[in-house]
């Protein structure tokens, strides 16, 4: 038999959960960006503007993240 | 740092742990623990180690003499992008995984990674990359040629191997990436109770910048192989000047992810080397913040540095100072890192066990080819160097004796924790000694057959190379062999070793010292407060 966990672990192992699927969706948009960014700043010929746009787009990600966790 | 560990092999964790895993093979395969993977990701990288170093053997052997002897040109330049290839996506990357796999979590005292399931999926991906590459070399036409960095248009042009190492190389960052939205998250958000990021073992801050590094860059290399999919395929010409692409920007964009590249190698060799130092030293690390913010600065200098690689396509002179300029900023953190490892030694109780002189030996050799990066910064002599040995020994100076060496002393200083049994030391020093002399043996002869104009990437050579290529060939070997014998102290501290305590080190003081050797499968289920 298993024992279930008390009601308030369960709730902290949750937040625990969304918190963490937060901070990977955040940082798979990152990668996505830039993966999608390089390509279509290339495609569009666009190269200086998309680079910039891109880069400034993650730094704020970057910083927006580790402000977030810091603790 | 005072921590009060609530788990130690804790309330029957151990136990209750090994009895509830699988067994056999199918333990290795479906495992979701973080020290199961940690220990795939470093067997892994030893073997793909091996496979590289093989291929650098038969590089060295070609070049053991003048003239053609053992391979043909066209097999001679697959043999060198391989081992580039292999040596760094498959030895170097994934070694520096499988530490972070092991000691992150038991560092801050999680239980595991924030994503266990996605952690085994991110490791064995890696082998089956690994299969595409090297089969690459079974393709008609060879494998890819054209040199690690794939410069168009040879990479364009190439036959079916550049399809299986542009596979190799999507699986490889998809698997990166997975791996560093892992350590992040688990860095973020799973740290002990007290334990702040500026109360963090350096290890993990240099991994946690890695992994950003990882985030931002692997996704740039990801798309320009895919754009050079395209081109070979389906009729675009990002990079095809006969369709109206551009090469050149080829190369600004791989180096964009290349440069970084270099870093993400290197990072967690100076976590591991931030820890060893302070332990064998028995003092606390030297200006703990200011490595901190150097290791961040480096990794943001890293994104501006990227065509100091390539000043020979032609640039602006604006463009070619500023390059020159970022460049050398970059001596200035990594300067503060290790006047930071000489201060902590500075007046301690140092001792010098294995792990503390490949340590020491990192700060050696590593600063010695960050001064030969220093020289390939200035423009002019860049011009004059590139495309040289010169260049390869600098690099090799930076990645092997610096990342390797830094590696080999975390496999030795962590050993024990990992495995319960204490490793040979007298062996362990016979292998740090053959691995110092036979490296520089081997490397430092590139110097100077680069500053005399040797090419890299040729298989052939004029004569008067011949006497410095046949003292490195002879290097090589002694490097290669000594390795064997690393395997051989990994394999004999398993089955032989004296039983470890729980803290062989007695100037070690982070969390994973605190539960027993070998570590509990699982352990800080309960998380330990950090005060």
């Amino acid at each position: 038999m298993t024992a279930m966990p008390p009601a308030a672990d369960s709730s902290r192992t949750k937040a625990a959960r969304h918190a963490n699927m937060r901070t990977a969706a955040t940082l798979a948009s990152i990668a996505a960006v830039f993966f999608g960014g390089i390509v279509a700043a290339q495609y569009t010929g666009g190269t200086t503007v998309g680079i910039v746009a891109v880069g400034l787009g993650v730094l704020g990600f970057l910083f927006a993240t580790l402000g977030r966790g810091r603790r | 740092m005072s921590t009060i560990p609530h788990d130690h092999a804790g309330h029957g964790h151990e136990e209750h742990g090994h009895a509830q895993h699988p067994t056999g093979i199918m333990r290795w395969i479906m495992t979701t623990n973080h020290k199961d993977i940690g220990t795939l990701y470093l067997w892994f990288s030893f073997i793909m180690f091996l496979a590289g170093g093989t291929l650098a053997l038969t590089i060295r052997s070609e070049l053991f003499e003048p003239g053609l002897q053992l391979v043909d040109p066209e097999f001679f330049n697959s043999l060198t992008t391989l081992h580039g290839l292999i040596m760094i996506f498959g030895a170097i990357m994934p070694a520096a995984v499988g530490f972070a796999n092991w000691q992150v979590p038991m560092m801050i005292g999680a239980p595991d990674m924030a994503f266990a399931r996605m952690n085994n999926w991110s490791f064995w991906l890696l082998p089956f990359a690994a299969v595409l590459l090297l089969s690459s070399f079974l393709m008609p036409g060879g494998a890819a040629a054209g040199g690690w960095t794939l410069y168009a248009p040879l990479s364009v042009q190439a036959g079916m191997g550049m399809d299986l190492t542009i596979f190799a190389i999507h699986i490889m960052g998809a698997s990166s990436i997975m791996g560093s939205i892992n350590i992040i998250t688990t860095i973020l958000n799973m740290r002990a109770p007290g334990m702040t990021l500026m109360k963090m073992p350096l290890f993990c801050w240099t991994w946690l910048i890695t992994a950003y590094l990882l985030i931002a860059v692997m996704p740039v290399l990801a798309g320009t192989v895919t754009m050079l999919l395209t081109d070979r395929h389906f009729g675009t010409s990002f990079f095809n000047a006969a369709g109206g692409g551009d090469p050149v920007m080829f190369q600004h964009i791989f180096w964009f992810f290349g440069h970084p590249e270099v870093y993400i190698m290197i990072l967690p060799a100076f976590g591991i080397v931030s820890t060893i130092i302070p332990t064998f030293s028995r003092k606390p690390l030297f200006g703990y913040a200011s490595m901190v913010y150097a290791t961040a600065s480096i990794a943001i200098l890293s994104f501006l540095v990227w065509a100091h690689h390539m000043f020979t396509v032609g640039m602006p002179a604006a463009g070619q100072l500023f390059f020159m300029y970022m460049t050398m900023l970059i001596a200035v953190p990594t300067g503060v890192k290790v006047f930071n490892w000489l201060a902590t030694m500075w007046k301690g109780s140092l001792t010098f066990e294995t792990p503390m002189l490949f340590a020491v030996g990192f700060i050696f050799l590593f600063t010695m080819g960050g001064f030969t990066g220093l020289v390939l910064a200035i423009t002019p002599v860049d011009i004059q160097l590139q495309d040289t040995y010169y260049v390869v020994a600098h690099f090799h100076y930076v990645l092997v004796a610096g990342s390797l060496f830094a590696f080999f002393g975390g496999i030795y200083y962590w050993l024990p924790k990992w495995s319960g049994k204490m490793y040979d030391e007298k062996l362990g020093k016979i292998h740090f000694w053959a691995s110092m002399i036979f490296f520089n043996v081997a490397f430092f002869p590139m110097h100077f057959l680069g500053l005399a104009g040797m090419p890299r990437r040729i298989p052939d050579y004029a004569t008067q190379f011949t006497d410095w290529n046949q003292v490195s060939t002879v290097g090589a070997f002694g490097f290669g062999l000594s390795q064997i014998l690393f395997l051989f102290i990994v394999l004999k501290a398993l089955r032989f070793g004296a039983p470890a305590p729980a803290r062989p080190w007695e100037g070690a003081d982070t969390l994973e010292w605190t539960v027993p050797s070998p570590a509990p499968y699982h352990t800080f289920e309960t998380p330990p407060v950090v005060s």
